[in-house]
């Protein structure tokens, strides 16, 4: 009976644990991110680069959305990468967290134990791989933006510099972000 | 004796009069603005405004300034009495003095003292009508790195730092 009812709980883990869909709170929490950062270089262009907001809200519009679904697909696929080996690299601390937790307890047993365990690692790698996939891709965004817009399309347009500078970061993140090296 | 009084009477009227049209006891404001920007310009300016105010109401005439030992005329505005405008312009900006410049003013009757005087420790002498000083910050070129190569620096720094994190998590 106790086996019927653990094992549908040990598949859940398992399929959360190797599936590539995020919970509700880590897709609010990558797209709010996106935005925002997708956000940033309007403030940019339209300061820097005098594109006035109301002549050009339907770039702004167009790119920010297109930037915005990038890289939240760029978090989502990182996230993925990264949650495996930082749960491996971090199986070992946990290990010991739990046994200390658990080394008064006399009633517990090792199948309790290894549930806790897998739950801990499962939870310490899923936030640990979508803050630093968050981090890593915008930083990876800014530098790229910063550099195709001020370096390599200084002289076109301010529309072609936008588009192509939002465009082209948003590629980049998004092509590397499924990279394994 | 009646005409001698008269003609004394008269004469202290006059004088009374006479010192009634000048401004006493003048305060000074001074509003200025200068170069700022020296790599966008080759030359540097500055103009100041003073505004004077009298204890009796009245306001000079004509005002004259004294700057770098030249004295020059201050322009006025038909819609604004008491505001006298001075114009100062170098050919390189190292000849505006950077910082504080004392500037004497006179009106007309100083003025006219300091005209009739023959040497220079004589024109030390003539007391002006005020003395003023207006700030000049100094023209700058600006940073000597481009605000975006600190920018791309400063952003490829963290960018380099998470890369090495992310590889020895990937290892």
């Amino acid at each position: 009976m106790s086996n019927q009812r653990s094992a549908p709980r040990d598949d859940d883990l398992l399929l959360q644990d190797f599936s590539r869909n995020v919970t509700n709170k880590a897709w609010a929490l990558f797209f709010g991110n996106a935005a925002i950062v997708s956000a940033i270089p309007l403030w940019l262009f339209w300061r820097i680069h005098q594109m006035e907001i109301t002549s050009y809200f339907i770039h702004f519009i167009i790119g920010t959305a297109i930037s915005t679904y990038f890289l939240n697909s760029a978090y989502q696929n990182m996230k993925f990468i990264l949650k495996h080996k930082i749960a491996q690299k971090r199986e070992e601390a946990i290990n010991r967290e739990i046994t200390k937790l658990f080394a008064n307890d006399k009633n517990a047993n090792k199948k309790d134990k290894d549930d806790r365990i897998l739950a801990r690692k499962n939870e310490v790698a899923d936030f640990e791989a979508t803050t630093f996939s968050i981090f890593y891709n915008n930083a990876f965004y800014l530098v790229c933006l910063i550099v195709l817009s001020f370096f390599v399309f200084k002289n076109f347009s301010p529309t072609v510099n936008y588009l192509f500078s939002v465009g082209l970061s948003t590629a980049m993140v998004f092509l590397f972000s499924t990279g394994e090296k | 004796m009646l005409c001698l009084s008269s003609i004394i009477f008269t004469f202290l009227a006059l004088l009374a009069f006479a010192k009634g049209e000048n401004c006493e006891s003048p305060q000074f404001k001074i509003t200025s603005y200068s170069t700022k920007d020296a790599r966008l310009t080759a030359e540097s300016a500055a103009q100041v405004e003073i505004t004077v105010k009298c204890k009796n109401g009245k306001q000079p005439s004509t005002l004259y300034a004294d700057i770098n030992g030249q004295v020059v005329p201050c322009a006025q505005s038909a819609g604004s009495p008491g505001k006298y405008y001075l114009g100062v312009s170098a050919a390189t900006h190292k000849q505006l003095a950077k910082g504080r410049t004392s500037v004497k003013l006179y009106d007309d009757d100083t003025y006219s003292a300091l005209r009739k005087t023959r040497t220079d420790d004589a024109a030390k002498a003539v007391k002006p009508f005020g003395e003023v000083d207006f700030y000049h910050p100094g023209a700058s070129f600006g940073p000597w790195l481009p605000s975006e190569f600190i920018a791309v620096i400063g952003f490829g720094l963290v960018w380099w730092a998470a890369y090495r994190e992310r590889s020895k998590i990937l290892a």
